[in-house]
């Protein structure tokens, strides 16, 4: 391999390297101490998730300094993605979560990749009030 | 145009609200035809959040669509519906008569639109209730957060969600109500499920998870949020109670019962939680354990 070839392969790694950077989601300076504002959420999906794990990123997402979020607002942030292509969650890692924050968004993820029926199981008969 | 009178029984509430909405009959379809309407509460002794904002959301509907204050008969200006602010929502001026505490424990109607709303809503809530716990206050806040996200979703109601709560200091219980007069349960379900039968139906079926996930005017929903919020509720001890149409849910941990509303009908969904206050829970090893169970 010539100087020149060795230096345009280090040149494209660097290049890819920086095209398949993770996507890093800071939350709370997105959306604040408590990320529940869905709107923005989805419309964040939209516009940058989506097209990150489309082209291949991985996608951080980082709970640092943040209190409680609900199983809704992780909904609006990645299921738009996500349900394009429900390997895609493989790619979303979760940093600086709480034990809670964690099992919110696996409920959320949960949910997304397997929705449990949509549809009411049987109906049980009416208790006497 | 006629006036419908309504008298308010001596005691509405506390978890009897089958019980309340069918002895008052709100006149609900009668304010399409622009009808006043006059609510007694000369004999109201005893209101909890639950029967608060179902009296504030018929209260503000009314005004909202008739344009004129509704009557209310037998006010008492020092009484716990002035102490919450009622008379605002019902189109007068708010005439309490001492400066509302923060030792009184009980929260003002608040009437809760945007996410910002919300977040201060839940703030002002948690602080009022002198919730100190940090597991403690996440679960409320989580369920305040769903519950009142819900109504933006689904409700399409002419008033925005009301909220309104309280700590009983004696029986250590929290109690939180939201209350929407938007088109209720049944007819929200009845765009994906459309043989849904009845209220008693949709209520059963919306509390399982999934069922009233769709893409709302707000976005796409999952359709967990009722199912988390009384899971944990429940779980926690507390009671979880949701009404619409002529039906009331009411789930324990042990029970689930639907009672009928006699006579009558809310045109939205009223949901009321009572949560005992107990720190020595683990709060947040039992809110991880209902997330990795539903």
């Amino acid at each position: 391999m010539t100087d020149s070839t060795r230096r345009i392969s280090w040149l494209g790694r660097l290049i890819l390297g920086y095209a398949k950077r993770p996507l890093m989601v800071r939350l709370r300076r997105r959306f604040g101490e408590q990320p529940n504002d869905r709107d923005r959420a989805e419309e964040f999906c939209r516009q940058r998730v989506l097209p990150a794990l489309s082209h291949g990123r991985n996608v951080v997402v980082d709970f640092a300094g943040t209190g409680m979020v609900t199983q809704s607002f992780i909904h609006a942030l990645v299921s738009e993605a996500v349900k394009q292509d429900d390997r895609w969650a493989t790619r979303i890692e979760l940093r600086n979560g709480s034990k809670a924050q964690v099992a919110v968004f696996n409920l959320a993820l949960r949910h997304m990749i397997t929705p449990p029926t949509n549809r009411p199981r049987n109906p049980q008969p009416l208790q006497p009030s | 145009m006629g006036t419908h009178y309504c008298r308010v029984p001596d005691t509405f509430g506390y978890m009897n609200l089958a019980g309340g909405l069918s002895q008052l009959k709100l006149p609900f379809d009668a304010l399409g035809g622009g009808a006043e309407a006059t609510l007694d509460v000369s004999k109201l002794e005893f209101c909890d959040p639950a029967a608060t904002v179902a009296l504030a959301g018929f209260a503000a509907t009314a005004v909202r669509s008739t344009r004129r204050p509704i009557q209310l008969e037998g006010w008492d200006a020092g009484s716990y519906l002035s102490r919450v602010g009622f008379k605002k929502l019902a189109g007068h001026a708010d005439d309490f008569p001492r400066r509302r505490l923060e030792s009184d424990r009980l929260t003002s109607l608040i009437e809760v639109a945007t996410a910002k709303q919300r977040q201060e809503a839940r703030r002002d809530v948690l602080s009022v209730l002198d919730v100190h716990h940090d597991g403690a206050r996440m679960v409320l806040d989580y369920c305040l957060e769903e519950i009142l996200r819900n109504v933006e979703d689904h409700a399409d109601s002419p008033v925005n969600a009301l909220l309104q709560a309280q700590y009983y200091d004696k029986r250590q219980q929290v109690v939180m109500a939201v209350a929407d007069t938007g088109h209720g349960i049944l007819r929200s379900l009845r765009q994906r499920h459309q043989n849904m039968e009845n209220d008693e139906a949709a209520l059963r079926a919306a509390i399982q998870p999934g069922v009233s996930g769709r893409n709302t005017r707000k976005g796409t929903n999952a359709g967990l949020g009722l199912t988390v919020s009384s899971s944990l509720v429940t779980k926690m001890g507390g009671v979880f109670q949701v009404v619409t149409g002529d039906s009331v849910l009411e789930l324990t941990g042990r029970d689930l019962a639907v009672h009928k509303i006699r006579g009558s009908r809310w045109p939205g969904v009223i949901v009321a939680m009572v949560v005992p206050r107990n720190d020595s829970l683990d709060w947040e090893g039992t809110f991880t354990e209902v997330m990795e169970a539903i």
